[in-house]
């Protein structure tokens, strides 16, 4: 066979309109999410169309608030292939440190917001832990952060000391109902932890390379990129984003509450692998995080408004999640073997 | 290109170099070198010793004595990373790129430079520095695609963009080694590969390793041969006889007696397997017939069908429609266990992960389809099975410490042996498949099978195989049937002594 | 059929054969027999008695109130060094070891005040103790039809509250605070637990008597301060104006509907009531602006001091359990008046101790709990 003269002519180039279609190609949109956020509407509009007034959509939003800034934070951890299981613990232990660093009614402090900063220190150290025994201890993420779930809640049960704290700082109680261009600041403290999330992922050395080590660690590591290093990172971002959390459901409540992750672990890595971030690393992102979790919010929220019996909706929520799960898999079922 | 020996400066090498695994002398005082532009093949049988000279070259080994040599100077590598961070990269035969990411942070994974500033990504910066040296190596390559949308042999191109961008990150050339790039390849994307060798070649030195000695002659301005674990000869390709370098590397006159031509006997009379428009996968209303004993060799190049054809005899992949029968009774499979109760093995090209499972011992991939050749009552034997399996190591001359010893350490030569061997040990087998059964192996291995399978056809099995190049389907087999697009396009007899020509059968695949 | 299949179909019949004799061999090694021990009064000299407290944990303030309670009976027979508590975390295998692990240390002369995780784990919780000769009385959960009998010595006494009136009660003063009009949602606890039934019962007694109040729905909320929020936003948004009142089986429920109807800009127009007797919730009731016009007394601290006092007795032979009656093995506490507007300037903290009154062990014991 004669080889022809080679021509090497280079691509044409491409204008920046590719990276608004790189964002809109295949998996970049988390499609199969979208697609059951629209069936849940289109139910709903007959149903109760009570759903999508201007009241119930600021509901949501208040009500997603929470969950999305977990979720967030545990995109990174999901996307290396682990998971973080501690939130629950994480939010506890923030929450009561907000609790008693406001004003409230057991002791002296009052530091405002600063109190959140310390909440938010605390998550970030708890992941730090987490991340240091996973990446350098190598134990599985799934056992330390049980580990790290219960030193969160023994650090609530200890600030707690048998009588719950109530806040009493009104500016800051504010912050969960008083709407700001209509909505309450904490939307928007959730809405700026998902755009800074977004970007991170997509624009930031961090970011790309946990979408690598999710990929393939054994190649990142070849590479020359310090997997581990990456590794502390991504729980100390999800521990962050734990504590804020956690802050935010004590503005909510008003009190602290041991008790007030309860829940939420289950709503998050529901919303997680629904939006499509495969638990298996590598794929989906932190918007997909986000739409799998506003999917959960809207479902319990429409099962309410739907009149549907309490008896059934755990039970619903959750045949909706295996479903949603195995239409997101089912894309990726060919993808996930090796092929020439 | 004549040879210069002496006057273009060496630019990486080994010097007296022995390396030594437990119970394995690999390497025996390795002295070879590779200089500016040139490409330097290395040829040699599995055990002669490439693979752990690669790993040296390449960083993630260390010599137990001697010297790496780049540019005049002893070198150590930590690792992978010092050995790219010097400037000699290695293109892997399993493929090293992240699927889930774009084509230009693959090629410049770790290697960003100033297109991440700060830790933030300059998307446009960082396309625009991979795509040239996409453009080195090929067009049609997008540095701004997912990888994992790429067709496998781009995304080979892929990686010898990735190994030239690391290999230029020193201002010195870059060092490119090369293992086994076209064994996963078909003819045009091996030609296309060759190109790419040769632009290489202009800012680059290059180390191809191959077991095709044909590509090797092709492309290398020299070639080393290797034979257990040392460097014996060094030779002009463009001067030297096929058959030297084939003694030199097996010590002994093999070229004629490869594939056993004179074991070739006459299959009987009987029809063992008669498929009838039979349709699935890639393929469309094939009819064909095997007899019992007889040797057909299936000839196709990528998307002509024949692999899917010989999944979907082992029940592997779904039928459309037609029928297959064997000795006379009419198959209906869906599920590979039944095909193998009706005395049908297949054996997959893609061995690392349909035929060998690594995680188990020798022992336990040898008896994984036919547990019951080992067993006595509902329990195996362990006496009969240490026997069998002894037995089985030694006829295919599997090299292995032991029969517990881990699939995954040993050579893909003896892995898939031992895959052979799996299917062999059931006495009634009456047809097997086999889908490239010699690719990646050495020649005393493609020798060994070779062998085994005219013992087995002279005995009555009927063999359907997808053979891997044209010399060994034309030479293998009683009949040569060819593919094209998923319908049969041809069919030759073969006989010794009077082969059909290679031109006539390749004109049918293509 | 070939060899191979016959063989395959063969070997498997033979394992699952053998592993089904395995299974059932195993299920026949059952319990042991029960020792029934002689009818025997407490020998215990009051300062040889151990106390323990058994609860979910300290996270929770009804809990706190228990061990509060507990504490102060201790400390009226001078054992606080030798009072414990233990916290079960919801875990019934690990609240069974826990307490099989003190008996093995501490024998006959152990007093246990138990609120067990499940009702399931009472039968096991009764036989240890009679094994080690030691003292129980178990709070809240018990198997249908199993009560403390004639012929259980060791087990002395079960201890729970009726829902029925705390339900009732509280759901009275909610619809009398609206003037005997409108319509009302509640919000229930996690559906298969007997106080949530009970409790639910009760509103479901005042709706009868109300007929001008109208239940629009109700839905769970899982005993949970933040699902009571939610679940009240979701429900405000389907009623709108509709909506004058949300009852609520506990506090910690209703004071997230509370937050829920500040959020909504609706404090004060929307009444709640509560069942539990929270701290936050007397203040709430105490403060005529918030809407939250009732709830329930805490019956924490009794629970936790009369269920040591009871076992205490029987431990020093001061009562025999088998000479009692049956509504002082298997008792309701006497009921107690819900706190609201009128009667909240004077309800007790739920941690205090101070009329707890420790001569007569059964001073609380109400209806009797039928088997």
């Amino acid at each position: 066979m004669s080889a022809a003269p080679t021509t090497t002519t280079p691509a044409p180039a491409k204008p920046q309109s590719h990276r608004l279609h790189d964002l809109v190609h295949a998996e970049k949109v988390p499609v199969p999410a979208l697609a059951v956020l629209i069936l849940i509407t289109l139910v709903m509009l007959l149903v109760n169309p009570s759903f999508l007034s201007l009241g119930n959509l600021s509901t949501l939003a208040v009500q997603s608030a929470v969950p999305v800034v977990l979720a967030v934070g545990l995109t990174f951890v999901v996307l290396m292939g682990g998971i973080d299981l501690s939130l629950e613990g994480v939010m506890a232990a923030s929450g009561m440190a907000t609790a008693v660093l406001l004003l409230n009614d057991r002791n002296g402090f009052d530091l405002g917001l600063w109190a959140v900063a310390v909440a938010v220190a605390v998550g970030a150290a708890l992941g730090a832990l987490s991340g240091f025994s996973v990446a350098f201890l190598r134990v599985p993420s799934f056992i330390v952060t049980i580990g790290t779930w219960q030193i969160g809640l023994g650090i609530a049960l200890l600030l707690f000391a048998g009588k719950p704290p109530r806040i009493q700082d009104a500016g800051f109680l504010r912050l969960a109902v008083n709407p700001v261009f209509g909505l309450p600041l904490l939307v928007w403290t959730a809405v700026a932890v998902v755009l800074i999330g977004a970007w991170i992922q997509h624009y930031s050395r961090f970011g790309r390379y946990v979408m690598v080590v999710g990929g393939g660690e054994d190649i990142a590591r070849l590479s020359g990129i310090p997997v581990r290093r990456i590794r502390v990172y991504g729980f100390i971002v999800s521990g962050f984003c734990a504590g804020l959390a956690g802050a935010l459901a004590t503005a909510r409540t008003g009190v602290g509450d041991v008790g007030i992750g309860t829940g939420q672990l289950f709503i998050t890595i529901a919303g997680v692998v629904i939006g499509g971030t495969v638990l298996t690393g590598g794929r989906g992102g932190v918007l997909h995080s986000v739409v799998g979790v506003i999917v959960m919010v809207a479902l319990a929220n429409g099962m309410v408004l739907a009149g549907v019996s309490s008896f059934i909706q755990q039970a619903v929520l959750g045949a909706i999640v295996v479903a949603a799960a195995v239409t997101t898999m089912w894309r990726l079922r060919a993808r996930l073997r090796v092929v020439k | 290109m004549t040879m210069t020996s002496t006057q273009t400066p060496a630019v990486f090498g080994l010097r007296n170099v022995s390396k030594s695994f437990p119970g394995v002398k690999a390497l025996k005082e390795v002295t070879l070198e590779v200089r500016e532009h040139e490409v330097v093949g290395l040829i040699g049988e599995n055990g002669a010793g490439k693979s752990t000279l690669l790993k040296i070259l390449s960083g993630v080994q260390r010599p137990d004595t001697g010297d790496v040599v780049l540019r005049d100077q002893p070198v150590s590598f930590g690792g992978v990373a010092d050995a790219v961070r010097e400037g000699v990269a290695m293109v892997y035969q399993e493929q090293s790129l992240l699927p889930n990411v774009t084509v230009a942070e693959n090629v410049l994974l770790g290697n960003e430079g100033d297109a991440v500033r700060g830790g933030v990504y300059r998307w446009g910066a960082l396309r625009e520095r991979a795509q040239r040296y996409l453009d080195v190596v090929g067009t049609g390559l997008d540095a701004g695609a997912t990888t994992e949308s790429l067709p496998f042999a781009q995304r080979q191109m892929v990686e010898v963009a990735k190994a030239l961008a690391s290999g230029e990150r020193t201002h010195h050339e870059p060092v490119i080694l090369l293992d086994e790039p076209t064994s996963v390849l078909e003819h045009d994307e091996i030609e296309k590969l060759f190109e790419i060798v040769r632009e290489l070649r202009q800012r680059a030195s290059v180390v191809f390793v191959s077991h095709r000695m044909n590509e090797v002659l092709a492309v290398c301005d020299r070639v080393y041969v290797m034979r257990d674990g040392a460097v014996v000869a060094e030779r002009n390709p463009k001067t030297v006889a096929e058959h030297e370098l084939y003694e030199l590397m097996v010590g002994e006159d093999r070229a004629e007696g490869f594939y056993h031509e004179e074991g070739q006997v006459d299959p009987q009379p009987q029809t063992r397997l008669e498929i009838s428009e039979l349709s699935g996968g890639h393929f469309h209303d094939v009819s064909l017939s095997v007899a019992k004993g007889e040797v057909v060799a299936l000839m196709g190049v990528q998307e002509s069908g024949r692999e899917d054809l010989g999944r979907a005899l082992f029940g592997a992949l779904p039928l459309r429609s037609g029928t297959i029968t064997l000795d006379g009774a009419p198959l209906r499979f869906g599920m590979p266990t039944q095909a193998v109760r009706d005395g049908i093995g297949y054996i997959p090209s893609e061995r690392k992960i349909d035929g060998a499972v690594l995680g188990m011992s020798v022992n336990d991939n040898m008896t994984l389809a036919h547990p019951d050749q080992v067993s006595r009552g509902p329990f195996i034997d362990p006496v009969k099975e240490r026997s069998t399996v002894r037995d089985w190591l030694d006829r295919l001359k599997v090299k292995t410490p032991s029969a517990a010893t881990l699939m995954r350490t040993l050579s893909g030569g003896n892995q898939q042996k031992v895959v052979l061997a799996k299917w062999l040990l059931d006495p009634d087998l009456r047809l097997l498949v086999l889908d490239t059964p010699t690719r990646g192996l050495d020649i005393g291995a493609k020798a060994d099978v070779y062998r085994l399978i005219r013992e087995l056809a002279a005995k009555g099995l009927s063999v359907l195989l997808i053979a891997d190049t044209l010399d060994e389907g034309i030479a293998m087999s009683h009949r040569v049937i060819t593919m094209k697009d998923g319908r049969i396009t041809g069919e030759f007899a073969s006989h010794p002594g009077n082969r059909p020509d290679k031109t006539d059968v390749l004109a049918r695949m293509v | 059929m070939t060899n191979h299949a016959r063989f395959t179909r063969l070997r498997v019949t033979a394992v699952t054969g053998a592993v089904l004799l395995a299974a059932l061999g195993g299920c026949a090694a059952g319990g042991g027999s029960s020792a029934a021990g002689p009818a025997e009064k407490g020998t215990c000299k009051p300062e040889d008695i151990t106390l323990v407290q058994s609860g979910r944990g300290l996270e929770n303030e009804y809990y706190v109130s228990v061990d509060a309670g507990a504490k102060a009976f201790a400390a009226s027979k001078g054992l606080t060094a030798k009072y414990q508590w233990i916290a079960s975390d919801g875990d019934s295998s690990k609240q069974l070891s826990q307490i099989k692990s003190i008996l093995a240390n501490g024998g006959e002369c152990v007093v246990l005040n138990v609120d067990p995780n499940e009702a399931s784990i009472v039968p096991s919780l009764v036989k240890e103790v009679d094994n080690a000769g030691a003292w129980l009385v178990t709070q809240w959960n018990t198997p249908p039809g199993l009560v403390p009998g004639a012929d259980d010595q060791h087990w002395v006494a079960h201890m729970s509250v009726d829902g029925v009136p705390q339900g009732y009660d509280t759901a009275k003063a909610l619809f009398e605070s609206m003037g005997g009009q409108g319509s009302v949602v509640a919000l229930q606890g996690i559906l298969d637990n007997p106080p949530a039934k009970e409790r639910f019962a009760g509103l479901q007694k005042a709706l009868a008597e109300y007929p001008g109040i109208k239940l629009l729905e109700d839905q769970t909320a899982s005993w949970d301060r933040t699902k009571g929020q939610n679940v009240t936003q979701s429900l405000l948004t389907k009623y709108g104006d509709q909506v004058g009142g949300v009852w609520a089986a506990s506090d910690s429920m209703a004071l997230g509907a509370l937050a829920a109807i500040n959020g909504a800009g609706k404090a004060g127009q929307i009444k709640v009531s509560g069942i539990d007797g929270l701290k936050e919730a007397i203040d709430a009731v105490a403060n005529p602006n918030s809407g939250y016009v009732a709830t329930t007394q805490s019956t924490a601290a009794a629970q936790g001091a009369y269920g040591l006092n009871i076992g205490f007795a029987a431990a020093t032979g001061q009562i025999d359990p088998a000479t009692e009656p049956a509504n002082h093995r298997a008792f309701n506490l006497k009921p107690l008046p819900p706190i609201t507007a009128a009667n909240v300037a004077t309800a007790p903290d739920p941690t205090d101790t101070s009329n707890l009154d420790f001569a007569d062990p059964f001073a609380q014991a109400g209806s009797e709990v039928k088997p």
